[in-house]
């Protein structure tokens, strides 16, 4: 285990952001800034019905139109279906025979200008027969349910199944049982930049792509299969991003359109979604009906929980199935729990397809399982935090479903959330206000999942040294906007022993950054920090062999630091690194170049559903202090408290810039938003319908850092991008309850539901009133 | 994108009109812009001239004349909210410019245009241009059908502006020219339709709205219910203006108005009369609101469930007379 | 047809001729490539498109590039003078007040002209100022801080 002491000179310290100066000008180049010569402007025909079959499809007139350059369906394609987990694959970039969705492509098309690709749609003609759709994920399993892929002859995508320990036994054990159906709605990222991407072809046809993209290895993988073209012909770049939050992990199928629009056309081509698209298209987080029972002892033991989750798939497969798998780990979470069973069925419906979305499941079963809790708590006369207290996990422990937790401050998290917050006083008194708590547990340095053929958790880096000292760093891992790049800086300084300023980063450029499986699970700063960190190893040791011939001292007296190497306890025998670099390059005849690997070797693939373990979990406690406006059902957050075991804060400023964008996310979506779906289609495609927070609506927030201090972390860091808004639903869900004594099930928990279960809890007790 | 259209900049409310005398139903007014060119965006217009109003000096005026305020139609909400005549004559006309959209939109947005807002529904649109065959079936749009009154015979889309409801509530008109210059009242200026809003023909302009002077001892109020406090119109809207006789403290003369209930705002002419002559007790408010409600038609063109709404507009129509009775003294 | 303007862009004067449906937010971005101000909804709800026009903040994805005759426009590369940004901006930096960076150079401006019109706000007044700018990445908070001290530094500037 390593021993970090605390004396550090780059560590633990609120660096602004590398790309600070650029972003506060207006200098950043994102996609949507980019223009290539000669560049057209690519569109995207979409279905129009959310369930019908292709007849046929006339380009003629488009072709014609004057500025059209290209213009493509199906048939100019390979028709290789993608999805990131192949085996299940079955979304074309452009449909040929069935549409399944009211978006689904099906047509494009390049051109001069935006405006003439738009009319070239128009005239487009689809002949279509419709088809009966199917819209809930329960009615579609019904018998007689339309089918959305007739071959297999059902709508189930995907059945998964598991069973932990022995759930019956468990709750003959139990002394209370409660069996609740909760429901989350679809939200969308609502990523500020619509998606966009530009494809162009070398004159040796070799395809560059810049796109937005959390894993441009994974989306080369992705196309090399659908194009399909070797490797070596793709180049992946991704730009700055304007926000991703899990939607860009894989492929769309705009990526694919536009390399085909682009090899027709013979020049580059340009694809961006508009704002509507965007709403209507992107993937979202799965909507869920989870059916939740859980056995407690008298005592407060929880001995058994069973869950049955539908969860609605849309209408292809994307990440589907890897987040069931992914619910039913969690599940094991947070709690020592014997007896754990899951039956999870994914399921087609005629909806859009989701995807990954900040969370990756845990937001919608924590929901479920934090309001059980506190539901369990209520009838067992204990409070929450005595009852969660009783049954935590800690430190050393390995949950049912494998997974091995190190590091865990989640007690030191719920004691101090309570603490900071006056829990104790504050619950269950009289009046409109409450205060309610969830706790939750996540991955903290990524997942062993799927790419390719097999399941892995690695990154890479390499670092040059240049002649004046200053480091350029590469690696493959994608700063969507969280700051990676700044806080890998950090590790690489603080490892090599240079300051801050001199390290400059290049990252996410598949021809010159070594590979980085990508940006999700709260990885980067975990695995790409440990490849970071074993890549500044690298150039340290040559450093230090350098100076020791230099200085004669024997390598392991030497020190470095703040850009100076020099004999441990006597600073003043020492060189500085820009001289130490300059002798290299200039005296001894020797460029510094260093490489390193992380592959974790401590979390365990799963085979058979491709999401495995992590090598470090993180922990966290939110306690959300609500008003209820019992006139109206509004809800005013009045102060959210969340206290983070994340390992070590490497960069204070930047981990709480991840907690407070999270939570204005956790409470968007428990409070407001949601898209609206009627028979298919997105009735709310716009900021003025969808209702993501402005600054009027987001409320106080108090992030407060445990640092227990992974012992495989860098600098014993875990990540901390996803967990805030994993509890947020469920800590405001029970705040309601504690102030109101009204339990909604359902997200978002809008004011007409919190109105409607307050009459109806107003007239069931004055109909038991009127009974005695 | 806009459409292409040809861009004319008149000086005077004069040229104005000999343009839209000329150009009539191929024309569009602009004045902020900020729901034109939505308008446009979503292709639910393509107008082939747009007339700019913008510096017209004729439009640009807030004056007192004749006991009344009068406000040209081209002042922007920034000016309404800055304007300290305003403030303290009509706090409730104030307090409603406060929250309407955003400070973008209230850079932008002038009176005449937030009295014309086109009216909203959540049916009327979808991607241009693959999901026009979606929403072109309706009557908004051009087609046959509402999807919101399964069944209609009209365009139900919901007008949620805020200013006409608090504006009707102080008994306000609109002064409008075209081939001659009228004034009407601002409660007969909405045609209750969804579609073809207002009463302003294609070849006329509001030039002007004029309130009047508040009655001694008379109180307003304006609240606007939302989820959101910033950008979102409202799910429903109240605006009162009371009378009260300060010797027996009873309200003699009532006004109240709904907005985002329906194609046009409301007023609830039956709760003024029951309240007329009366003791604002709450009961007494209590009563005569729901009695007035009961023959509102309510349209849920947001997707929040009607019932709600329908509370709602209880619940803040009480509010709003409360708070009138509270301010007259 | 197009239309000549004269207009004046981060104190540089320009005579442009414009289409007329051309938007404002068009004629930065696409014709004068100043690519700060972002179409990121072109509704004028996500506040990204901001400029400052004349003093007053305004969506530039709603307003036609011909109104921008005889004013002048303020946009996020008109802010800093050479190197040495503007109190606001360095705030920004200080206060950790943007992630991904998309809507920052309109919320940068919103908070500018805020405090030209009110030097001394209130938090409450921070959040009504930039309440018509969205951010995805930030949760808000932080951004209000940022404002707060640019406020007190300005102040102490003088």
């Amino acid at each position: 285990m390593a021993d970090y002491g605390d004396d550090f000179s780059v560590i633990g310290k609120s660096f602004p952001r590398l790309e600070g100066f650029e972003k506060v000008t207006g200098a950043t180049r994102f996609l949507a800034d980019m223009e290539l010569p000669g560049m057209l402007h690519g569109k995207v025909l979409r279905a129009s019905y959310p369930h019908a079959r292709i007849i046929s499809i006339n380009t003629k007139k488009a072709e014609k139109l004057s500025g059209v350059k290209a213009v493509i369906t199906a048939e100019d394609t390979p028709k290789i279906p993608f999805c990131i987990i192949p085996r299940v694959a079955n979304k074309l970039p452009l449909e040929d025979k069935k549409v399944r969705y009211i978006g689904d492509e099906i047509a494009a098309v390049a051109a001069e200008t935006e405006e003439i690709a738009l009319d070239a749609l128009d005239l487009i003609e689809v002949d279509y027969e419709e088809l009966p759709p199917v819209f809930d994920p329960e009615e579609a399993l019904k018998p007689g349910a339309p089918l959305l892929y007739e071959e297999t002859g059902t709508n189930i995508a995907e059945h998964f199944r598991k069973e932990y320990g022995d759930v019956e036994r468990g709750f003959q054990e139990a002394d209370h049982i409660l069996e609740d159906r909760f429901e989350t709605s679809p939200v969308t990222p609502c990523c500020m930049e619509p998606r966009s991407c530009i494809a162009s072809f070398d004159g040796s046809g070799r395809l560059t792509l810049i796109a937005n993209t959390q894993a441009p290895f994974s989306l080369r993988l992705e196309l090399s299969k659908v194009i399909p073209l070797p490797i070596k012909k793709i180049r992946i770049i991704k730009l700055p991003i304007g926000g991703a939050f899990g939607s860009r992990l894989g492929m769309d199928s705009i990526d694919p359109i536009c390399v085909f629009l682009s090899r027709k056309s013979g020049r580059p081509v340009k694809i961006a979604n508009t704002r509507e698209e965007e709403f209507v298209t992107s993937r979202y987080r799965y909507r869920m009906a989870i059916y939740l029972k859980t056995g407690v002892k008298k005592d407060g033991t929880i001995v058994a929980r069973e869950a049955k989750v539908i969860m609605d798939n849309g209408a292809h497969n994307y990440q589907g199935y890897t987040i069931m798998a992914g619910l039913c780990q969690k599940l094991t979470f947070v709690y020592k729990i014997p007896h754990i069973k899951f039956d999870g069925h994914v399921v087609y419906t005629n909806n859009v397809y989701g995807g990954a979305f900040r969370g990756y499941g845990n937001p919608q079963i924590t929901f479920a399982a934090e309001s059980h809790i506190d539901m369990i708590a209520e009838k067992l006369g204990m409070d929450f935090l005595d009852l969660s207290l009783k049954n935590i996990v800690e430190p050393g422990y390995e949950t049912i479903s494998n997974c091995q937790i190190t590091s865990c401050g989640l007690r030191e998290c719920m004691t101090r959330a309570a603490d900071a917050t006056g829990w104790r006083e504050k619950r269950r008194k009289p009046g409109r206000r409450g205060i309610g708590m969830a706790s939750m547990q996540h991955a903290g340095g990524g997942i062993k999942i799927f790419f390719g053929n097999i399941n892995c958790n690695y990154s890479s880096a390499a670092m040059k040294m240049n002649e004046d000292g200053s480091v350029n760093l590469m690696t493959g891992s994608s700063d969507i906007g969280q700051g990676s790049d700044t806080v890998l800086a950090q590790i690489a300084a603080e490892e090599l022993g240079i300051r801050f300023e001199d390290i400059r980063v290049i990252t996410a450029d598949t021809d010159l950054t070594p590979m980085c499986l990508g940006t999700y699970g709260d990885r980067v700063t975990f695995i790409g920090g440990l490849a970071v960190q074993n890549a500044a190893r690298d150039v340290k040791k040559q450093l230090l062999e350098l100076a020791s011939e230099i200085l004669e001292a024997n390598v392991g007296d030497l020190e470095s630091r703040e850009g100076r190497i020099f004999v441990k306890g006597s600073q003043e025998k020492g060189m500085s690194i820009p001289e130490l670099a300059e002798f290299s390059y200039f005296k001894k005849g020797r460029p510094i170049l260093g490489r390193g690997i992380y592959d974790d070797p401590i979390s365990k693939p799963d085979y058979g559903t491709g999401y495995g373990t992590s090598p470090a979990y993180s922990f966290a406690s939110q306690v959300a202090e609500v008003e209820v406006d019992v006139e109206t059902g509004k809800v005013k957050v009045l102060k959210i408290t969340s206290a983070h075991d994340l390992g070590r804060a490497l960069n204070p400023m930047a981990v709480r810039g991840q907690i407070e964008g999270a939570m204005a996310q956790g409470i968007g979506s428990a409070l407001f938003e949601r898209l609206d779906w009627v028979e298919g289609r997105t009735l709310n495609s716009n900021f003025l319908d969808y209702r993501m927070l402005t600054a009027l609506d987001v409320s106080a927030i108090d992030p407060i850092f445990i640092e227990s201090i992974d012992p495989n972390g860098p600098f014993g860091a875990k990540g901390v991008g996803e967990p805030a808004l994993v509890p947020t639903a469920a800590a405001i869900a029970n705040a309601i309850y504690d102030a109101v004594g009204v339990r909604i099930k359902s997200l978002p928990i809008t004011p007409d539901k919190i109105l409607a279960a307050l009459e109806e809890k107003r007239l069931t007790s004055e109909g038991s009133e009127n009974e005695e | 994108m806009l459409n292409r259209f040809e861009y004319i900049r008149p000086h005077t409310v004069d040229e104005v009109l000999s343009h839209l005398g000329r150009l009539s139903k191929e024309a569009k007014i602009l004045a902020g812009g900020t729901d034109l060119f939505i308008q446009i965006k979503k292709k639910r217009v393509s107008p082939r001239y747009l007339i700019d109003l913008m510096g017209i000096p004729e439009l640009g005026q807030i004056e007192e004349k004749n006991g009344e305020v009068r406000i040209g139609s081209g002042v922007t909400l920034a000016s309404l909210e800055r304007s300290t005549l305003i403030k303290g004559r009509f706090g409730s006309l104030w307090k409603a410019v406060q929250v309407i959209g955003s400070p973008q939109i209230r850079n932008m947005g002038t009176i005449g245009g937030n009295l014309c807002v086109e009216t909203r529904c959540k049916y009327m649109d979808f991607c241009h241009p693959w999901g026009k065959e979606i929403s072109d079936k309706c009557f908004k749009r051009g087609g046959a059908i509402c999807h919101v009154v399964k069944g209609g015979d009209r365009c139900h889309a919901v007008m949620a502006g805020d200013l006409a409801v608090v504006l009707i509530a102080l008994n306000s008109k609109v002064v409008m020219r075209g081939q001659s210059e009228k004034m009407i009242l601002l409660e007969d200026f909405y045609t209750g339709d969804g579609e073809g809003v207002t009463r302003v023909n294609s070849d006329e302009l509001v030039t002007q709205v004029r309130i009047p002077s508040l009655p001694p001892h008379s109180g307003t109020s304006y609240l606007k219910y939302r989820w959101r406090e910033s950008l979102d119109f409202p799910i429903v809207s109240a605006a009162a203006r009371v009378l009260k006789n300060p010797d027996e403290g009873i309200g003699q003369e009532i006004r109240l108005v709904l907005g985002a209930l329906a194609s046009a705002p409301i007023r609830l002419k039956k709760t003024e009369d029951l309240l007329r002559g009366k003791m604002p007790r709450d009961h007494i408010i209590e009563e005569a609101v729901q009695e007035g409600m009961k023959e509102i038609p309510i349209v849920s063109c947001s997707g929040v469930p009607v019932s709600y709404i329908r509370k709602m507009a209880q619940t803040f129509a009480m509010k709003a007379l409360r708070e009138a009775y509270e301010a007259s003294h | 047809m197009k239309h000549l303007i004269e207009t004046k862009i981060n104190g540089i004067s320009y005579r442009l001729e414009v289409e007329p449906h051309w938007t404002l937010l068009e004629l930065l971005r696409d014709v004068l490539r100043l690519t700060g101000a972002k179409d990121g909804c072109g509704m004028g709800e996500c506040g990204s498109c901001t400029v400052i026009m004349d003093g007053k903040t305004i969506y530039s994805c709603l307003t036609l590039a011909a109104r921008a005759d005889g004013k002048e426009v303020l946009t996020i590369e008109g802010l800093a003078r050479g190197e040495e940004l503007d109190p606001v901006q360095k705030a920004f930096i200080e206060h950790g007040a943007f992630q991904c960076g998309f809507c920052t150079p309109g919320m940068i401006l919103s908070g500018k002209a805020l405090l030209d019109e009110n030097p001394n706000p209130t938090e409450e007044e921070i959040r009504k100022g930039i309440s018509g700018n969205l951010c995805r990445c930030t949760g808000y908070n932080m951004i209000v801080e940022a404002i707060q001290s640019a406020s007190e530094k300005r102040v102490k500037r003088g």
